[in-house]
């Protein structure tokens, strides 16, 4: 028999405090996004960020934390959420909210703002084996927010304007600062933004092309994460991919990707609220 | 809230050892921390380490001020930042010896050693100073990355230290006594099987000791060895650490996960990566940094072979096997669920994971791997927010081998 209850994730990065309100199905698996609020945090106390993303979530659905929400589930900076019923590590929370936006997917790549992760996981979206890129930040969805600024661009363009590139150049992959000077360097040469923007994309691209080869990482595999959005990066991932002709990956993204460790974080969240529900009724039976 | 209380006399030690050096009225060798100091000290010398000045200066967050002045003068930003920010500071006028112990400075050398079984960098770092007080200067050159530390070798390094005798004695205007030598390495003997003993209460359930409590304690085996100050302090800790484990206190009780940590400290994080492991219910609780300090070859018998065979036997000056059986013997002595390398950007020696060491020794042993980059003192080469990330997804990783999810 299937029940329903609310569950609250709460995904404090580092550029970004995502939340989301989820429909848990215990019994039936029907999850479903209830609300979502994404918020930056410039120059605030994520704390502060975090309690009111929770407070927006709750306020636009008309729900009150103590009544109505069953499990509040931090994850990412997770100390920084004072409300909260417990808290889920990063990864497993990526992994999960892979899963629910790409059911059967055999690996999550969660490319965040300091990070990109690919994670082998089961069915139910547990860890089963991951790798990550190395500590430079010319990897990172960071390196894409400061070179948009330097072009002039929202963050929201940078996906469209990069698939109408004709002729992209990949800046130095080494180091974020010589990449950043290698942009300096294209636009001087007079390249178009699209094609310095697909460039960028095709050097992170690289890495998490790189990072599915080394895990040895199975198809489908779904990317996740602030970069997941990026239509321009998953154009250049899915390009660089087509080049290996012995293993062939199918991708699959989503609108909503930033929202994946939010989303696993609720699920993982439910999860835990009929174990510890079902520990208690035992206790209470003895 | 669970202390070692042995540190108020750990500081009562340090700061005895630095105030030694105020009153000038001894003769002072400079030496570097895995060098011949009994030898030196035999001679009453005291034995000042600008490798300690250089972890106090990355300790105290200020060597990213002074690397720019040994960039100066030439020396490049990328290495040892133990040489860069130690001469930098010292051509500031800039130390933090004076802020903790009253202390100008550095003590004015009257002899300098150096032993290059750690690295090429100390001889540039330590001529630099033997051309700026114009005093005189000795190395030690052992054999490097041996599989086995055998008889030609122990015979080479040992007739280097006796080449020392001359130097040692016009510098100090003393002639060599044997037996004040043997002493000195008896209370050395003393003092690190001491130390090795406090580093192996941290094999119990419930550590008392970890690594990044150990790079505090380790002061005086490094600054004060062959002396019975050293012998004291150890004696006590290793009292209280062992009343500890008979007692089941620790610094983290029944630890989730328990690390290894390879390679250098990060002087400057100590307490934010201890907070983060400890958050994440994990114990780091050995170390090959903290472990280099064990000489339990030394033989008051035999003090030449012995103490030349056991500085040319660290773990440092090894080969890629030597230093992997060494690894694979401590994963067992301490129950050991994963190890993090330590790629430190400005120390090529004691960084491990650059030959694929991580991938041997996971398929040898089974124990995942992680590898940090950052730097002994210069904190530019280290991004706290991707560390943390790094380090977290690989506990996370280890207690999911160990703990079913919900």
């Amino acid at each position: 028999m299937s029940e329903k209850i609310y569950t609250m994730g709460i995904d404090v990065g580092g550029s970004y405090v995502k939340g989301v309100l989820m429909q848990y199905d215990h019994g039936g698996g029907d999850h479903r996004l209830v609300d979502k609020q994404t918020e930056k945090i410039r120059k605030r106390n994520p704390k502060d960020v975090a309690a009111d993303v929770a407070d927006m979530l709750l306020q636009r659905n008309r729900l009150e934390y103590d009544r109505d929400i069953a499990y509040a589930a931090s994850t990412g900076e997770g100390e920084m959420v004072t409300r909260k019923t417990g808290h889920f590590y990063s990864m497993t929370s990526h992994a999960r909210g892979g899963i629910f936006f790409a059911p059967g997917a055999k690996t999550v790549v969660d490319m965040g703002g300091l990070y990109v992760r690919a994670i082998k996981v089961d069915a139910r979206g547990k860890v089963l084996d991951y790798k990550m890129t190395g500590q430079c930040a010319s990897g990172s969805g960071q390196f894409i927010e400061n070179i948009s600024r330097y072009l002039g661009l929202a963050i929201e363009e940078v996906g469209e304007i990069s698939l109408k590139a004709d002729k992209p150049e990949v800046p130095s992959g080494i180091c974020a600062v010589l990449a950043e000077t290698d942009v300096i360097n294209l636009v001087s040469k007079g390249l178009s933004t699209p094609n310095i923007v697909k460039g960028i994309n095709l050097s992170i691209a690289q890495r998490v092309v790189k990072l599915l080869g080394a895990l040895n990482a199975e198809s489908p595999v779904a990317l996740v994460g602030g970069m997941g959005m990026n239509v321009g990066m998953i154009q250049a991932i899915e390009e660089l991919s087509q080049e290996n002709k012995k293993k062939q990956m199918e991708f699959v993204s989503h609108p909503e990707a930033i929202y994946s460790g939010a989303i696993g974080a609720a699920l993982w969240g439910g999860f835990r609220y009929y174990v510890l529900r079902q520990k208690n009724a035992a206790i209470l039976a003895q | 809230m669970y202390t070692i209380q042995a540190s108020a006399y750990l500081k009562e030690t340090m700061g005895a050892y630095f105030h030694s050096f105020a009153n000038g009225q001894n003769k002072v060798a400079w030496c570097t921390s895995v060098g011949p100091a009994e030898l030196l000290r035999s001679f009453g010398f005291e034995v000042y380490f600008p490798e300690n000045h250089g972890a106090l200066l990355g300790a105290t967050r200020t060597a990213m001020d002074s690397i720019p002045e040994a960039v100066k003068c030439g020396f490049s930003g990328h290495v040892c930042s133990y040489t860069t920010s130690d001469i930098g500071a010292f051509l500031q006028g800039q130390s933090p010896l004076r802020k903790h112990y009253g202390l100008e400075g550095a003590p004015r050398p009257d002899l300098i050693v150096y032993n290059t079984n750690q690295c090429r960098e100390v001889q540039d770092w330590f001529n630099f100073y033997a051309r700026h007080f114009q005093c005189p200067v000795a190395g030690i050159y052992p054999p490097r990355h041996l599989d086995a530390v055998g008889e030609a070798e122990t015979s080479l390094v040992a007739k280097q230290f006796k080449d020392l005798i001359p130097i040692c004695e016009q510098a100090s205007g003393r002639s060599f006594d044997p037996d004040r030598f043997r002493e000195v390495v008896r209370l050395s003997k003393e003092a690190t099987l001491l130390w090795q003993q406090a580093l192996r209460t941290a094999a119990a359930e419930n550590p008392p000791i970890g690594f990044f409590d150990a790079t505090i304690h380790m002061g005086p085996i490094v600054v004060l060895r062959g002396t019975v100050q050293a012998v004291d302090y150890y004696r006590r800790l290793v009292g209280e650490l062992e009343a500890n484990v008979l007692e089941g206190r620790g610094f983290l009780n029944e630890p989730v996960t328990r690390i290894f940590w390879d390679g250098m400290p990060i002087w400057g994080k100590l307490r934010m990566l201890s907070d983060l492991f400890i958050q994440n219910r994990s114990a780091v609780v050995a170390s090959t940094y903290c472990n280099s300090w064990i000489f339990d070859q030394f033989d008051e018998a035999d003090p030449w072979t012995s103490t030349a065979k056991a500085y040319t036997e660290i773990f440092i000056n090894r080969s890629e096997k030597a230093k992997m059986d060494m690894l694979v013997q401590w994963f067992e002595e301490y129950s050991i669920d994963g190890i993090i390398y330590h790629d430190s950007k400005t120390c090529f020696n004691n960084s491990n994971a650059r030959f694929g060491m991580p991938q041997q020794l996971r398929d040898r042993t089974g124990i995942p791997a992680l590898v940090v980059e950052g730097d002994l003192c210069d904190l530019r080469f280290f991004s706290e927010g991707q560390s943390i990330t790094r380090i977290e997804t690989f506990l996370e990783q280890l207690e999911s081998r160990k703990v079913t999810m919900p």
